[in-house]
């Protein structure tokens, strides 16, 4: 028997898996179904519950146990978590006035120096992608204390652009 | 006929016309740069050359290149698709001298109507009503003046513009000055020329636009209408034909007016091969030319489901000097077609682009079902290009029909990777009363949709279930227990170990 802990959005589910003959016991909560494993395939697997056949297909991102899946004409985003080990998620960059990435793109301008003293609202850089430009202000009044980025570089969602303090 | 044919393009465009070729038994020379170097136009094409890296500054719209290709791989005619260099007038003029046919108008055209200025002089003077407006230049103090004629609340537009840049709303007087000032600016940086013009506004339009085609043999139709009023950053999401308002308006003879009104732009410009004339239209029955567009556009796909043409190989046709092989009257509309835009955006964070890979893409399909596609699964949506996927087309016999069809379609299709699509956006204004009542305008996303959020859907122990064996699978394959090849199918006819042959029993 092996359990299984998945977190989605903020609550996490314990998956209780037992096989058996040809197939499997899973219990989730206090509801136990009896599935069968027809095939599975790189992004793909079917499989019955109770009898009746499901299809559902992923994407994994090995790195972070985390998996896309769709069912049904739905999505969800799941995480395989250990409860044992506390999550090393926390957004420490929020906390320090670390501005990222709200798209992808390429830095198309930096309008300050390190030092400049900038107002909320103020214009720091300005990123392009496809068609779009889109500029990075300033969330608060402060100074620059690093810039992480050049012109010309490629950035991603998320990635770390200026900090402010 | 033509022998071989370049496609000047990337994405789904260039498959849908090197499918037409094939079709047409005409071969097929794809370009592609760095980053497509294993994108699905690239595999379609019968040759394929590489142009350049990445950016499309540097490959796909680099005409010596293009057309240098085109020469070494023995090509006699260039399909520029839409984009890059689709309305660029140097290039359908360099194709030309170069002694290869360009598939679509003459350079002169596309110059005039690449000119929102000279295309509403043209317009004017073949008495297609145009909105109404000022573009004869001068100073800020003259065009102050002459926006009072116009009237406000007013646009200030660049000359050379598309896509919203170089474009401003003024709505009070006193902040004309400084919209000049900003869409000047914009167009210079966008378009390198500055020039700006005055337009009234026209609140909440319905846009409309006619699919005209014209041959060497000076007859010039049109295909009837689309209507794209589904918009976000001026950019058209949903588009469908017939046109829902036209429907609406038989009795004032609105799609006549309108039809002839498209026929008498195309005839002003001496009009060859496949365009579009776009329209604003109200609901009190006036219409007002907007710009003509010299190119196959990304919607065509629903004027080809209702009137049947294909209109790609009709374009293949005309550019080799085929008369036109109907008449007017000869051409109708069918039942109701839809197509959505299927784009990698967040429509959460004001459509911003979404790149990364697509690590497993399933397309729907079924009757009346088309998909319009140029990715595929283990593909990369980079920054360089323009972020749309793939278009989604759905034809019915009603539009009733042909919305529920387009929400199952949508329900079927699975993009999962990197990216965010817009998949259940569009799935949620399908939703929409307004849409499904057929009168929306060009604002309704920002009228209806503003602060759309994504349900996010209870979990389902099926995906718990199916979690699970996927990480018992790997747990047990790490494990001691045996090892099971990944991917490898029990019911497979190859595992079986007895001796079964096909055709045999």
């Amino acid at each position: 028997m092996t359990i299984f802990h998945y977190q989605h959005q903020d609550s996490t589910v314990s998956v209780k898996i037992d096989p058996d003959a040809d197939g499997y016991q899973v219990t989730i909560g206090n509801k136990t179904y009896r599935v069968v494993q027809h095939n599975q395939a790189a992004h793909c697997i079917d499989f019955s519950v109770d009898g009746a056949y499901k299809q559902v297909r992923f994407s994994s991102d090995s790195a972070s146990d985390e998996r896309k899946m769709w069912f049904a004409g739905q999505q969800w985003q799941l995480a395989k978590v250990d409860p044992h080990r506390e999550s090393r998620r926390a957004n420490a960059q929020a906390e320090s006035g670390a501005l990222t990435a709200s798209m992808p793109g390429q830095v198309q301008e930096i309008v300050v120096g390190i030092g400049s003293t900038v107002q909320k609202g103020d214009t720091l850089l300005v990123l392009e992608a496809m068609k779009m430009e889109m500029r990075v202000n300033a969330p608060i009044d402060g100074v620059v204390a690093s810039i992480d980025c050049a012109i010309g570089d490629v950035v991603a969602r998320g990635q770390a652009l200026v900090v402010l303090t | 006929m033509f022998k071989n044919i370049l496609i000047a393009n990337r994405g789904e465009i260039a498959v849908r016309i090197m499918r037409a070729c094939r079709e047409m038994g005409i071969a097929t020379v794809a370009v592609y740069s760095e980053a497509d170097a294993s994108a699905q136009h690239v595999w379609l094409a019968d040759e394929a050359a590489l142009i350049g890296p990445a950016p499309a500054s540097e490959s796909y719209l680099c005409i010596d290149k293009i057309i240098d290709v085109a020469n070494q791989l023995g090509c006699d005619a260039i399909h520029p698709g839409y984009g890059f260099l689709a309305e660029n007038w140097r290039f359908a003029e360099e194709v030309t001298n170069a002694g290869i046919t360009f598939i679509g108008p003459t350079p002169e055209t596309i110059r005039v109507m690449g000119s929102k200025t000279a295309a509403r002089s043209v317009m004017q003077a073949a008495g297609v009503p145009v909105v109404p407006g000022y573009q004869d230049g001068g100073s800020d103090a003259e065009l102050v003046e002459a926006a009072a004629d116009v009237g406000y609340p007013l646009l200030v537009k660049a000359a050379a513009g598309g896509g919203g840049k170089g474009m401003r709303v003024v709505r009070d007087p006193l902040d004309l000055s400084d919209a000049l000032q900003g869409a000047r600016n914009e167009a210079l940086h966008s378009f390198g020329d500055g020039t700006i013009f005055l337009e009234r506004l026209i609140e909440r339009p319905h846009h409309i636009e006619f699919q005209v085609f014209g041959d060497s043999h000076g007859n010039v139709v049109h295909l009837f209408e689309r209507e794209c009023s589904i918009q976000r950053r001026h950019q058209k999401i949903i588009e469908e034909a017939p046109s829902p308002l036209l429907n609406r308006s038989a009795t004032n003879g609105l799609r006549k007016r309108m039809g002839e009104a498209a026929i008498a732009a195309a005839q002003a410009t001496g009009y060859l091969n496949a365009g579009t004339v776009e329209f604003l239209a109200d609901d009190a029955g006036n219409f007002y030319f907007l710009e003509m567009n010299t190119r196959l556009q990304v919607e065509h796909p629903v004027t080809e489901c209702v009137t049947g043409i294909d209109l790609v190989k009709l374009q293949i046709n005309v550019a080799a000097g085929e008369a036109l092989p109907f008449s007017q009257a000869e051409i109708s509309q069918r039942g109701h077609a839809i197509e959505c835009r299927i784009y990698a955006e967040d429509p959460e964070t004001n459509f911003m682009p979404s790149i990364g890979t697509i690590h497993y893409l399933q397309e729907p399909t079924g009757p009346g079902v088309r998909v319009d596609s140029g990715m595929a699964s283990g593909d990369n949506v980079s920054i360089h290009y323009d972020p749309m996927l793939a278009k989604l087309i759905v034809s019915a016999e009603t539009r009733a029909d042909a919305v529920d069809k387009m929400g199952v379609a949508l329900a079927e299709y699975i993009v999962l990777g990197d990216i965010i699509t817009n998949i259940p956006f569009l799935r949620g204004l399908l939703e929409h009363h307004v849409y499904r009542s057929g009168t929306t305008t060009t604002d309704f996303i920002e009228r209806y949709m503003d602060g759309w959020r994504q349900d996010s859907p209870n979990l389902v122990d099926e995906i718990l279930i199916a979690a699970a064996l996927c990480d018992f699978g790997q747990s047990s394959q790490n494990g001691t227990t045996k090892p099971t090849q990944e991917g490898a199918d029990p019911f497979s006819p190859w595992q079986e170990q007895a001796g079964f042959r096909i055709g045999q029993s």
